[in-house]
């Protein structure tokens, strides 16, 4: 085989084998918590996950920045996972994340959550809790099993090229979005009320076993639920609960 | 050359005579003076020589296999969406298994190994946000009998009231005659929740 011919063969195969398999190395974070505060921020400054965390056993906190008994944190290079050992503690855990970093959260009770400006994918799971989000650039996924006060605000964002899931039990879904961005739009609620400023038609379902019922003087009907294409579509918003009210404005 | 020549001139029995050596010397001189180091370099760097030319064909054609080559691994995947399907139905993040879901695409809907994977998806994975997600790819095949049947199976093996009431809406939306008769065997599974329960019954009653 002429050498030419060789490095031409050699070339396409390379190619072939690294397309479209390339997987830039992610950073991730996975914590496992059962009563939680996390407090999340994205800088460009660090390369790998950072972490600082306090217990709460009820009666005092005591400052922990290394490892502990009552916490399992495994660090491998960009990989962080931290787990509770059941004590039943609050932890109040600040992570700083390196850009596109993908976040694995699952509060097995109360959990408070607060991040903004994140690139990477967050997964949450949380039994009940309030959960505040800003300008979240990757997918979303959450789900909330009881009570849950989220809210949503990506009004920073032009165009949303991720899906957003969040399913929840009861509470509240409050979430506003950028005037220009473009997104199909599926709520439903079983039980609760759908509110927004967007031209949404609310649709009937016929299953519907409910009544009729009246809030401050307006008839709404319920379960109530939208299909809708913002600015002509794109990703998917989907936002479902079964006793909660939701919210939609721009 | 040098190499070759420099073995000649080591071989004292070809040239044993100081004449022979002398001779040989010069014409090593000769040669040396033939040698065009300045000309290589010129052959191959200068824009528009020949060798430039060999240099550019060569890079050229290596970049254009390797655009080729991704091109193909492209259309490779793109031909095999349950693969793909597959692949990212085994991440750890629930978004990833949702963007791998929502990769599939209407056209890939028409293979039936796709479809069973979907179905597969929505009754076992273990985030909720992925089961609505398939919920969502596979509405427009509810008009077709075997996968409106195995949705109203899959609500039975549904944990979440909110699946299930939603894989219910979907079935309803779809339904154009009216008839709820094949919902019925899910008033007496135990895993139906009461809410559930109570749209199925209005369903079949009216």
């Amino acid at each position: 085989m002429k050498l030419k011919n060789f490095y031409l063969m050699v070339s396409f195969m390379a190619a072939l084998m690294i397309n479209p398999m390339v997987v830039l190395a992610q950073s991730s974070v996975s914590l496992q918590l059962y009563n939680a505060v996390v407090s999340i921020e994205e800088t460009e400054e660090i390369q790998q996950p950072e972490y600082q965390y306090s217990l709460f056993n009820g009666f005092e906190m005591e400052e922990k920045f290394d490892r502990s008994a009552k916490i399992e944190i495994q660090k491998n290079g960009k990989n962080l996972d931290i787990k509770d050992n059941g004590e039943r503690e609050f932890v109040w855990i600040t992570l700083r994340v390196p850009p596109k970093t993908n976040l694995k959260i699952e509060i097995t009770r109360d959990g408070k959550i607060q991040a903004k400006n994140i690139s990477g994918d967050l997964d949450i799971q949380v039994f009940n809790g309030e959960i505040d989000l800003e300008s979240i650039f990757g997918g979303l996924s959450l789900i909330s099993v009881r009570d849950t006060e989220i809210s949503l605000d990506q009004s920073n964002i032009e165009s949303i090229r991720s899906p957003i899931f969040i399913s929840t039990y009861s509470g509240k879904v409050e979430s506003k979005f950028n005037p220009k961005s473009n997104f199909n739009l599926l709520l439903s609620t079983e039980m609760g009320e759908i509110k927004s400023n967007y031209e949404i038609k609310i649709q009937e379902d016929t299953s519907s076993p409910f009544e009729v019922k009246s809030t401050s003087g307006t008839d709404i009907q319920y379960p109530q639920f939208v299909e809708h294409s913002v600015n002509g579509g794109g990703a998917m918003v989907s936002f479902r609960t079964i006793l909660g009210d939701i919210s939609v404005v721009k | 050359m040098k190499r070759k020549f420099f073995q000649i001139f080591k071989e004292p029995e070809i040239f044993s005579t100081p004449k022979e050596q002398e001779e040989l010397f010069e014409l090593w001189e000769k040669l040396d003076g033939l040698e065009v180091q300045n000309k290589s370099k010129y052959h191959l760097t200068k824009f528009g020589s020949p060798g430039f030319a060999k240099i550019a064909n060569i890079a050229a054609l290596i970049l254009l296999s390797i655009v080729l080559g991704i091109l193909t691994g492209k259309w490779m995947y793109e031909q095999k969406p349950e693969k793909e399907l597959i692949t990212g139905l085994n991440a750890d993040f629930s978004v990833t298994r949702i963007r791998s879901v929502q990769s599939i695409e209407e056209k890939d809907l028409e293979k039936q190994e796709v479809v069973t994977a979907l179905l597969h998806v929505l009754n076992t994975d273990v985030n909720e946000n992925v089961r609505l997600a398939t919920l969502g790819v596979l509405n427009p095949l509810i008009k077709d009998d075997r996968v409106r049947t195995e949705m109203i199976k899959s609500i039975a093996n549904q944990p979440s009231t909110l699946v299930q009431v939603n894989i219910l809406r979907s079935i309803v939306l779809q339904t154009s005659d009216g008839d709820f008769e094949d919902l019925k065997f899910l008033l007496d599974e135990k895993q139906i929740a009461s809410m559930t329960k109570v749209r199925i019954q209005k369903l079949i009653s009216s």
